[in-house]
């Protein structure tokens, strides 16, 4: 008698307990990346850069990946879906069509210099920032916090082990590990960006324990407006 | 038009049991060679160049050993000319197959023989008339997309931007792939008709848009986007619209490719620790693990056309290409390498293995022989293959 009360309370709590807290919860530590306007759909109007543009020139289409411009996006927001660009034809020599200018990313100037010896290494197989790592980041956050104009690249790399698209997701969640870092020390995530090179970028071109673990790393690229 | 198997075995037959006074062997048995687990003995003859040397190939991926006629169960022979005369008979002189080829280059009618010759003995489809797309990459890293018969030949590129490429993807009817390409400066997911050449974006969100995979159906795209913090699993139809997000990892996901019934997706996930398999509704829901026992982990999964496995790379120094029954269970490690592919047969993998330290080489794999045959290619490092359906 006594059970079978227990186990209908029992229940009843569980169920409680499961409609209040939902059943979809977005894990911690994972900041989505707003500010860049989502470009879906047949094509992405804005997404192409003008080879023959002046680097003055705003890039043509809607959203232009500038700051305060563009719409939000995060979990669950409907995509935007924008006119259909012109298709490449990749048999013209330089593609035919718009080509990506790597001296820039999202309309601003890439500077690797700024902080290329703030470079994060990582632990084989792991994306989590160690606490010998984080000094580096202080005066990249730091530079950031003075110059709000400002945005920061983190480009994530592994070492040559691991399989190809494993090892690109791992690259990616090293950027973001050190995104969510520097998102806990007050700057705002709308600035940081991630993008992942996987093993195909390496630093080190050597096939032992000393390349790789140069290899393992995130690399901060200070971005800066056009101006 | 096939010769009905049976109806000429049986007149043939019927004409010759008067004349024969030898000893009765059996006739040959198709059933026998069915599972696959023994090549099939046969002998080869009255071909010449490319058509030989195709055919050769062809039959021995689709589980034949060419032997000595004294030694072969089955006989196949023929010439090539004007057209392709094609026979398949067995040791008492039953006819499996007769049947002229015309109307295309020497390479692809030896193919189409070659598919009736498998299917002559093993009732399965052959796969010696499909098609391969994969990765070429330059001493810098960056590459190209390539398609190929299965077999190497008539190797083309189907871009030229000087990128970084990763992981081509078949759509429908093999007219167009997926891909992920830095060519614009980051890593976004494009779709690419094979006939026109034109080229729209999938997927262009902030953070990396990687590994895309079509379904079968060729209707929707499974992809790994980091847009929402971490990378994690999504579906959008082929130009990125009514996106859908089906994870939400703590550790982040890789590598989705789906269930031929368009029903499931695998992917990997190191949620708890390791990379593994795991596999979820293509509408969401919870994900359940696909246990692989016996390997620490698993990367790179494919399943098979036929639903029953799962093929994926495990590491354990090197890399080893394994399967398990697609609901989970013991995991098989069959040959070095990694990044397997299933062909439509259900039974051929291609995969990608390194030569020491040097470049990377596609192979094919009979499952259930073990024997491998390397893909010639005239490239340096070729990897990331993926099989048209």
């Amino acid at each position: 008698m006594k059970k079978s009360l227990f186990l209908k309370l029992a229940t009843v709590a569980l169920l409680a307990a499961v409609t209040a807290t939902g059943c979809k919860k977005t894990p911690k530590n994972v900041t989505p990346i707003h500010g860049q306007p989502t470009r879906v759909g047949t094509g992405t109007g804005g997404g192409p850069i003008n080879p023959d543009a002046s680097p003055t020139q705003p890039l043509p289409g809607p959203g232009t990946g500038l700051p305060g411009t563009g719409t939000a996006t995060g979990i669950g927001t409907t995509p935007i879906s924008t006119p259909q660009p012109p298709p490449f034809n990749p048999n013209v020599p330089g593609g035919g069509g718009p080509a990506g200018n790597l001296d820039e990313f999202e309309g601003m100037w890439k500077d690797a210099s700024a902080f290329a010896g703030n470079t994060v290494f990582f632990d084989y197989d792991k994306s989590v920032v160690k606490a010998s790592e984080l000094g580096k980041l202080q005066p990249v956050i730091a530079a950031l916090k003075a110059a709000p104009q400002n945005k920061l690249l983190i480009e994530g790399h592994c070492d040559e082990r691991g399989t190809e698209e494993y090892n690109r997701a791992l690259g990616e969640r090293r950027a973001l590990a050190i995104r969510e870092r520097l998102a806990k020390s007050g700057i705002s995530p709308d600035r940081i960006r991630t993008v992942s090179f996987g093993e195909d970028k390496p630093s080190a071109l050597g096939h032992d324990e000393a390349a790789w673990a140069k290899n393992r790393r995130g690399e901060l690229i200070l971005l800066k407006p056009k101006n | 038009m096939n010769l009905n198997r049976r109806q000429f075995a049986a007149s043939l037959a019927l004409s010759l049991s008067s004349l024969s006074v030898r000893a009765q062997e059996p006739k040959f048995d198709v059933t026998r060679y069915r599972d696959g687990s023994q090549a099939i003995p046969i002998s080869l003859s009255g071909f010449s160049g490319e058509v030989a040397s195709a055919l050769r190939f062809d039959l021995e991926v689709g589980g034949c050993v060419v032997v000595g006629a004294d030694q072969a169960q089955v006989l196949v022979h023929g010439s090539n000319g004007a057209k392709l005369e094609g026979f398949v008979s067995d040791r008492q002189k039953n006819y499996l197959l007769a049947k002229a080829y015309t109307g295309a280059n020497q390479r692809q009618l030896a193919h189409a023989f070659a598919d009736d010759v498998i299917f002559a003995l093993t009732q399965t489809r052959g796969i010696a008339q499909t098609r391969v797309a994969f990765k070429v990459k330059a001493a810098n890293n960056t590459g190209e997309v390539y398609i190929a018969d299965y077999d190497g030949h008539g190797a083309q590129p189907v871009t030229a931007d000087h990128a970084i490429i990763a992981a081509p993807s078949w759509g429908a009817g093999s007219q167009w792939l997926a891909y992920t390409s830095y060519k614009l400066g980051n890593a976004d997911i494009f779709s690419h008709n094979l006939a026109t050449g034109e080229r729209h974006i999938v997927a262009r969100y902030g953070g990396s848009n990687l590994s895309p995979a079509v379904a079968p159906g060729g209707r929707l795209v499974a992809m790994v986007l980091s847009k929402g913090g971490k990378p994690d699993l999504y579906v959008a139809d082929i130009h990125g619209r009514g996106l859908q997000q089906l994870t939400r990892s703590r550790e982040g996901v890789s590598s989705p490719c789906w269930s031929p019934d368009g029903q499931s997706i695998c992917y990997v996930s190191n949620d708890d620790g390791p990379a593994l398999l795991y596999r979820i509704g293509a509408n969401g829901g919870a994900p359940q693990r696909i246990r692989t026992v016996g390997v620490y982990n698993a990367t790179e999964p494919d399943w098979s056309p036929d639903g029953k496995w799962i093929a994926f790379t495990t590491q354990r120094g090197g890399f080893e290409v394994c399967v398990v029954p697609a609901a989970g269970g013991d995991a098989q490690s069959l040959v070095s390498g990694q990044d397997p592919v299933w062909a439509p047969n259900s039974r051929t993998l291609m995969f990608c293995k390194r030569g020491r330290g040097g470049p990377l080489s596609l192979s094919l794999l009979d499952v259930p022989t073990k024997r491998v045959k390397d893909v010639p290619l005239k490239f340096g490092n070729c990897s990331q293959p993926a099989w048209a359906r």
